[in-house]
């Protein structure tokens, strides 16, 4: 809303400097965007349809500095022709229009308008038409009433009837562009046609034009949610349109229509016809607040005294009456924003300044507990941090038609978004999987030396009632899927749950390189290496996501502590061949079992593929680690634990000592 | 060439090599089986019989000289006044890559650390919400204006994604009975079209607290120690009145520049202040909606936006570049 501030002095002593002026008005909350010379720029709260006029701005300043605002009082001379005898005004959709009004002028000379008129509208961003037009925008902006006139000799019949759009019903604005019109909303009609979108744009069949010579001047109140409805269904939104969306003032339709009328006469000429039409309901009862000095208080935390209440209330425009201890308060005309109690607290606390309001940091206690998902959540991602992870922001969104690439929580569709025009053309994920699997991708293309990357974030899918979520963790890694297993069994190892994976082949990844995570028996997860659907990388790359959900109450942060061995432990490594078939699963069971009860550790070491070794072979090495509780093991003892273990890789899974 | 000066030039090539080589490999080099004192002990078979003794003895020496050098190179101690490096510390050190967390998440934890200290519990909320949640509880009615200022995904109605974390408070409040001191940052999205400002999916913190007589002063004291706490103890904060549907009042929070200490620069439009939270006391209605007597308990409620501050912290210019994922952006933080 763009504020001239000469304009505005007419009617209030602002300050004559622009930025003073800013800084009086931000401080009682209506914003300043931007400062063009003498024009101020300001920021309207939707609440706040009062402020869409420069009278509406007048009055907010009066009351900032308790000065007195000076509305004009429209006065002009009617003649001798009666409205009544010409002209017949109906509403048929009373829920839709509270009020409306006509007035009449015959015999105007449309004309450019006056230099002073045109300048203002210009100011203020409106670009200047005939002196008709012009006088209609110039009442809007000053009053906030949006007003409409019509070439009425163009209205056909002597009748104008407010009604709702029957079924099939065009127009042609004064956009030029043919609009379909609805039974829902709501048209300015003359005895055959509609001849205006009520409250939206006017009709072009019926606008002033260089050889108008009769004028209709409308001024009425339509109702919000209709005007807004209408405004958006067919992408038309107004100057007018905004301000009766945001509500117009019951008692705002006269003063606006008599005002545009001296201003027509003045400047086009012509004579007004006696008196006004007007249709419509009656005049609403304007809602009372009990508002109590002592809430005021309670509050803000800060004491205003009922005098002081009483002063602002009544310097807003306010009806104020006493009873019991406390005010009845009636709101001024145009502040739709003030019913409740608690809209005339802000409005003292508003007018009093918040910065007078204190600072109190006594606060009432309650004990916060971190929520053990917190807690896991913090623990998992400074572990796979200290890693060497990069924790990533991928997008919830995926494009519209596209699969569902990694279906492990749902096989589901992707649930799908509508923009505001109800259009799809993105959906909600249902795996980490691509997003990070992108990352990758990005900083290949970047030449990027390639990291292992992670998230925690919600996954998507629609349910049998309504949608279901589930915050899930995703790790990718370069390389093959041992590069994630690492991570996780680290991962796993902080939190204290045991990582279990059993083989599984997933659609998306690379058969025979992939498993499921299970723990409690469930599949919560899975890791593998990722298939060429899944990844457009050009290396491969390691996949996992796990159900973050079941591994809060699985974790164990804390775990009791356990007294520890100090004997001095025997290590051995040994390096042995095996045929591609054997895993280390088997390896690892045959070892424990053949190994005395003093193993305490046995770690893979390498492998070796490559002479002289024979191909289809392996060169595995690994390392045990041997003590006893009760004394301390002699090497001859560990030997032979060796040599035992040896002969049973050797018998059971064809293995020889390297 | 006479021995003494073949010793010598061994010596000078030993002490050359003692600042790059390791012990091991001064020792192969020097004194081992094929080391360039072996090649001196060659040497002797030229010499007249009579003097290969005394020069048999001097390489001997040398030798030893050599080997207790290595040792010493071995434990790491030159000896007294040959101050030469051991190890070359100009070579990078050993040690894992450092892992990265994102920006936001790290701006997010700092917030939350900031508000726990402060007595906040987290809490969290789905992200597909409903209209009842989203808006209608929060005051929004459906078709009004104030609802332009959150534009919102839809799935189906009444099914959407949340276009703010406010629906947070609304489930708390309908399942806790007050005292009420929680906060709940999460993602959040609007249909906006991504420029360096703008990003349909973001992350907000949002705070609530309701109990007996909590004030508008109180909520200026708490937001007023945040922002000490945030932004060191002699940042201020200004209060403006503004307009939320589910507040009321209601307050738009500016924090002195902690860019430029206020003085005004670009990050502040010279203004000395950053806009920052948008506050107020809970609407009547939002209780009253969610059960709670608003003439027995009062609350306040404040968001901030995650990325805005993360990007104000770190002088980040643009928005887009928190979901690149660039390895040369995220390895800054």
């Amino acid at each position: 809303m763009k504020v001239p501030l000469s304009w505005l002095r007419e009617y209030v002593d602002a300050p004559a400097a622009p930025e003073e002026a800013a800084r009086l008005l931000l401080q009682a909350g209506v914003g300043v965007e931007a400062i063009e010379g003498d024009v101020l720029d300001l920021e309207i709260t939707s609440n706040r349809a009062d402020l869409l006029s420069i009278l509406g701005v007048a009055r907010e300043v009066g009351v900032l500095l308790g000065r007195p605002v000076r509305v004009p009082a429209p006065r002009y001379a009617e003649g001798a022709r009666r409205m009544d005898a010409a002209w017949s005004v109906s509403v048929a959709a009373l829920d839709l229009c509270p009020r409306y009004t006509a007035r009449a002028i015959a015999g105007v000379r449309i004309g450019p308008s006056p230099d002073w008129m045109a300048r203002r509208l210009e100011a203020s961003g409106i670009r200047p038409i005939n002196n008709v037009v012009d006088v209609t925008n110039y009442v809007l902006l000053e009053s906030g009433q949006p007003l409409h006139a019509f070439d009425a000799r163009r209205l056909k019949g002597g009748r104008v009837v407010v009604r709702r759009a029957a079924a099939g019903e065009k127009i042609t604005a004064l956009d030029g562009r043919e609009y379909a019109l609805s039974p829902d909303m709501l048209v300015i009609a003359d005895a055959e046609r509609p001849v205006a979108i009520a409250g939206v744009m006017g009709g072009r069949e019926t606008e002033i034009g260089p050889d108008t010579a009769d004028v209709l001047l409308e001024s009425a109140q339509f109702d919000p949610v209709s005007v807004r409805r209408t405004a958006r269904r067919l992408g038309l939104s107004t100057e007018s349109s905004y301000r009766f969306e945001r509500g117009v003032d019951y008692d705002g339709v006269e003063w606006a229509s008599r005002r545009a009328v001296q201003l027509i006469l003045e400047t086009a000429g012509g004579a007004a016809l006696e008196g006004v039409l007007e249709a419509g309901g009656p005049r609403p009862v304007r809602p009372v607040a009990r508002v109590r000095p002592a809430r005021i208080s309670r509050v803000l935390g800060m004491e205003v005294p009922p005098a002081r209440v009483r002063q602002i209330l009544e310097s807003l425009g306010c009806s104020v009456a006493e009873r019991e201890g406390a005010f009845e308060v009636a709101a001024p005309p145009g502040r739709r924003d003030l019913r409740l109690e608690a809209d005339y607290i802000e409005e003292v606390a508003r007018v009093q300044g918040y910065d007078a309001v204190p600072c109190d940091t006594r606060l009432p206690q309650a004990v916060p507990v971190d929520p053990p998902e917190e807690q896991v959540r913090e623990a998992a991602r400074s572990t796979l941090a200290g890693l060497g992870a990069y924790e990533a922001l991928t997008w919830s969104f995926a494009a519209a038609g596209e699969p569902n690439r990694a279906p492990f929580w749902t096989d589901g569709p992707l649930v799908p978004l509508r923009d505001p025009q109800g259009q799809v053309d993105r959906t909600l994920r249902a795996s980490l999987a691509p997003g990070l699997l992108g990352v990758l991708e990005t900083n290949e293309s970047y030449k990027e030396p390639l990291r292992p990357v992670f998230e925690i974030a919600r996954i998507y899918r629609k349910e049998a009632a309504g949608y279901g979520e589930k915050t899930v963790l995703g790790v990718a890694a370069p390389g093959d899927p041992l590069a994630v297993k690492g991570l996780l069994e680290r991962l796993f190892e902080r939190l204290g749950i045991a990582l279990e994976l059993r083989p599984r082949d997933f659609p998306f990844l690379v058969p025979g390189a992939s498993a499921e995570v299970v723990l409690g028996g469930k599949t919560v997860g899975y890791v593998g290496l990722a298939a060429p659907e899944l990844s457009g990388l050009r290396s491969a790359a390691g996949v996992a996501e796990i159900d973050f959900e079941a591994l809060v109450p699985a974790a164990r942060l804390a775990r009791p502590y356990r007294e520890f061995n100090r004997r001095p432990p025997v290590e051995r490594d040994l390096s042995v061949v095996l045929s591609d078939g054997v895993t280390w699963k088997e390896v690892e069971a045959v070892v424990r079992e053949a190994a005395p009860a003093t193993l305490e550790r046995l770690r893979f070491l390498s492998e070796y593929r490559g002479k002289p070794i024979p191909p289809g072979h392996k060169g595995w090495a690994f390392s045990m680690l041997f003590r006893a509780a009760d004394r301390t093991l002699t090497s001859e003892e560990a030997d032979a634990a060796v040599q035992a273990v040896l002969r049973a890789l050797e018998s059971r899974l064809g293995a020889r000592l390297r | 060439m006479d021995l003494d000066s073949a010793i010598e030039e061994v010596r000078r090539a030993f002490e050359k090599d003692a600042a790059g080589l390791s012990p091991e490999q001064l020792r192969n080099r020097y004194v081992g089986r094929d080391g360039r004192v072996r090649e001196l002990f060659g040497l002797l078979k030229s010499l007249p019989p009579d003097r290969k003794g005394s020069a048999g003895q001097k390489l001997n020496a040398f030798k030893e000289e050599l080997e207790r050098r290595v040792e010493e190179l071995r434990r790491g101690r030159a000896s007294a006044g040959s101050p030469r490096a051991v190890v070359d510390l100009t070579l990078p050190g050993r040690a894992p890559e450092l892992g990265r967390l994102h920006p936001v998440y790290r701006t997010w934890d700092e917030i939350v650390r900031v508000f726990t200290r402060l007595g906040f519990e987290v809490v969290t909320g789905p992200e597909i919400e409903t209209e009842e949640n989203n808006f209608e509880a929060l005051n929004i009615p459906l078709e009004h204006p104030s609802r332009d200022a959150f534009d919102t995904f839809y799935i189906e109605p009444p099914y959407l994604l949340r276009s703010h974390t406010s629906p947070v408070q609304v489930r708390t409040m309908k399942a806790r009975r007050p005292p009420i001191r929680v906060l709940a940052p999460g993602k959040v999205f609007r249909p906006d079209k991504p420029d360096a400002g703008h990003s349909p999916m973001f992350h907000q913190v949002e705070g609530l607290l309701v109990g007996r007589d909590v004030t508008f002063a109180q909520l200026k004291g708490v937001l007023d120690l945040f922002a000490k706490a945030m932004w060191g103890p002699r940042t201020r904060i200004r209060f403006r009145p503004s307009f939320f549907p589910f507040t009321e009042p209601s307050a738009e929070v500016d924090v002195s520049c902690f860019i430029c200490g206020a003085r005004g620069c670009p990050a502040c439009k010279r203004s000395g202040w950053m806009e920052i939270l948008g506050s107020g006391m809970v609407h009547p209605k939002v209780l009253e909606h969610c059960g709670i007597d608003p003439e027995e308990h009062t609350g306040f409620a404040f968001g901030l936006g995650v990325e805005r501050i993360a990007m104000l912290k770190y002088g980040i210019p643009d928005i887009r570049r928190f979901t690149e994922n660039h390895f040369a952006f995220l390895e800054q933080f």
